[in-house]
């Protein structure tokens, strides 16, 4: 059974594009990204409605599949991710284009969920009508940047800094290694 | 690529997709490439990291032909190619490094590598992975099939064992475009 969420997602054009800042929600971006992003913003709407089906655990300040999710879990990733983003991607185009035939063109945040499903009327008991308010520990803290070298084969070292994490990496050391390869060899 | 600089990369124009740190590309910088551009999601934090880890890198000649620039796959390429000093719109050589556990992003991965390699025989998107979910090794091959079916030329150039951290599996595939 799904737990239907409504989230307010943010688009803004960045760096040649427009981007989907799903507010701790990876994978709806995942979703979004791309021509229904552009669509949403075309119209002068910087306010998209999404249906969330579960909790997120982790702070998505990352915003995409397996890019930079920052902390978030495994089991919370296979459960969003692939046939759910599908899932997601048809009421995100509902609640979009009602949301364009009764704004105006000046972006307006929503002040209140006004439909409220059956299955959403538990959830929003629980919570309150406020999705932006959550509970002071619901974010991990952020992770601090790292720093890696690889040695040149000129016996030189070449240090870079590295961000963000990801769950799908299965510890990022085996990825950088990977990279690491990657530099050294070609065919 | 360090190893075959002069054949792969030098003198030649680089785009590395999803780059991370950049360290495939800050290597390519370093080993003669004529213009690199170094992309990942657009987030904000990642595209500052990887300007960071340019401006820090000293080896790197002055001023350096590297760029770093957000780009979300499948998506236009124009502020990409600007970097290209030869008006050109596509690039000789694509770094595609750890990527293909990205299972659903693999169309738009296929869909940006026709956007922005060279229609060209000399022209190569270099993919390694490495599956570090054996078990979804099968979805991650998935790739090259849809790659085939654009139209690229798929070859297999290298599988490594690694002997420390957990067993890799180093691939490097070919990908021809159709010309």
């Amino acid at each position: 059974m799904y737990v239907v969420h409504i989230f307010i997602v943010h688009t803004t054009y960045y760096y040649g594009m427009y981007v989907v800042h799903a507010v701790r929600a990876d994978q709806l971006s995942t979703a979004m990204s791309g021509r229904t992003a552009r669509r949403a913003t075309t119209y002068h709407s910087n306010v998209l409605l999404f249906i969330r089906y579960r909790r997120p655990t982790h702070k998505g300040n990352s915003h995409i599949l397996g890019q930079t999710c920052h902390g978030a879990r495994a089991r919370d990733r296979e459960w969003l991710s692939l046939e759910n983003a599908f899932l997601f991607w048809k009421p995100a185009i509902k609640f979009q284009s009602t949301l364009i035939s009764t704004t105006s063109p000046e972006p307006r945040p929503p002040l209140a969920l006004a439909p409220c499903s059956p299955a959403m009327a538990s959830h929003v008991g629980e919570e309150g009508l406020d999705l932006f308010q959550e509970p002071a520990d619901f974010y991990e803290p952020e992770k601090q940047a790292t720093f890696a070298t690889h040695l040149l084969q000129s016996g030189r070292a070449l240090q870079v800094r590295l961000v963000g994490h990801n769950p799908l990496w299965v510890g990022h050391v085996s990825r950088w290694r990977g990279r690491q390869e990657n530099s050294t060899h070609g065919s | 690529m360090e190893e075959h600089a002069d054949s792969l990369v030098k003198g030649k124009t680089v785009l590395e997709l999803g780059a991370g740190a950049g360290l495939p590309s800050l290597v390519c910088a370093l080993s003669g490439a004529e213009q690199t551009v170094v992309t990942d999601y657009p987030d904000a934090d990642l595209i500052q990291n990887l300007q960071y880890n340019i401006e820090h890198c000293r080896l790197l000649p002055k001023p350096p032909r590297i760029a770093a620039e957000g780009y979300l796959w499948g998506a236009p390429t124009q502020h990409m190619t600007r970097h290209l000093s030869s008006n050109a719109d596509a690039f000789d050589v694509l770094i595609l490094a750890d990527l293909l556990f990205n299972h659903s992003e693999h169309a738009k991965l296929v869909k940006t590598v026709q956007l922005t390699l060279k229609h060209a025989p000399a022209a190569r998107a270099y993919v390694f992975f490495t599956p570090y979910r054996p078990w979804l090794y099968e979805k991650d091959m998935a790739f090259f099939d849809l790659a085939r079916e654009a139209g690229f030329v798929v070859e297999k150039t290298l599988e490594k064992v690694a002997q420390i951290v957990v067993p890799l599996r180093l691939w490097l595939f070919h990908a021809l475009s159709a010309y």
